[in-house]
């Protein structure tokens, strides 16, 4: 089991600056102890979260990467007035938008959205454990 | 060149997130004219939902408002083509593992 607590953190005062951070993000991703993380979907969920800020959001951004327990959670924060987390069971393929949180949903175990007036909002996301499977293309179940 | 040959469009970085969605709508606007179009992703390990509705607006110009066939794409990463599959584009475009399939299936059709 990971103990290292935070294994990342990034702030900036603008949120585009965080996309090109990826990289650090994701060599942070390889510290972790215990089960290796499914980098393709760590990578889907951190790009469209961050890009979700820089879309519609001003002001700052504060990303981090916590080892709580078992689990690796990806904290995405921002001086938005925050959303309600509504993630339909499926998508119209051609539908103008609304992927990008819907494949956060799939590509995540876990997704909750935290927000107070004045405070901003955290979205967290838990992270999804590499399988065999999962490099195939298989869709995995929670853990 | 004639509008009938084959336009093959390769895009030769790994990455595509929010960041280089205008380069990719630049790169893929001139399939929006061509009636036979191969977009080669061979290189892609990445593509984001912003990129991903890049892709619908190109199909919407060509076959919602030109009928022209879909264009295919050639996706050799398992990554890319769950995420395609994901939501539902699977069904949008024919999906080839390598580009001469791809152009083949093209060249077939009369």
């Amino acid at each position: 089991m990971c103990s290292l607590g935070t294994l990342w953190r990034f702030e900036s005062r603008d949120a585009h600056a965080a996309l090109p951070a990826k990289r650090e993000y994701r060599d942070a991703l390889q510290k972790h102890v215990g089960w290796e993380i499914d980098l393709f979907a760590a990578n889907v969920v951190y790009t469209e979260l961050v890009s979700n800020v820089a879309r519609h959001t001003r002001g700052p951004i504060e990303i981090r990467l916590d080892c709580d327990g078992g689990d690796v959670l990806l904290k995405v924060a921002d001086q938005g007035s925050g959303f309600a987390l509504e993630v339909p069971g499926s998508i119209d393929p051609l539908s103008e938008g609304g992927r990008g949180l819907f494949l956060v949903s799939k590509y995540a175990t876990a997704l909750s959205v935290a927000g107070r007036r004045d405070a901003g909002t955290t979205v967290t996301a838990r992270l999804r454990k590499k399988t065999s499977a999962a490099s195939n293309g298989q869709r995995q179940s929670s853990t | 060149m004639s509008t009938e040959e084959l336009l093959i469009i390769r895009l030769e970085d790994d990455e595509w997130d929010f960041s280089a969605c205008e380069r990719l709508e630049d790169l893929l606007r001139p399939a929006y004219a061509r009636p036979r179009v191969v977009i080669d992703m061979t290189a892609v390990t990445y593509l984001d939902s912003s990129c991903l509705q890049q892709f619908v607006n190109m199909n919407k110009e060509r076959v919602t408002n030109r009928q022209f066939a879909a264009a295919h794409l050639v996706i050799p990463s398992a990554n890319i083509r769950r995420l395609f599959a994901m939501v539902g584009l699977d069904k949008v475009w024919p999906i080839f593992e390598d580009l001469s399939d791809a152009s083949r299936a093209f060249t077939s059709i009369t």
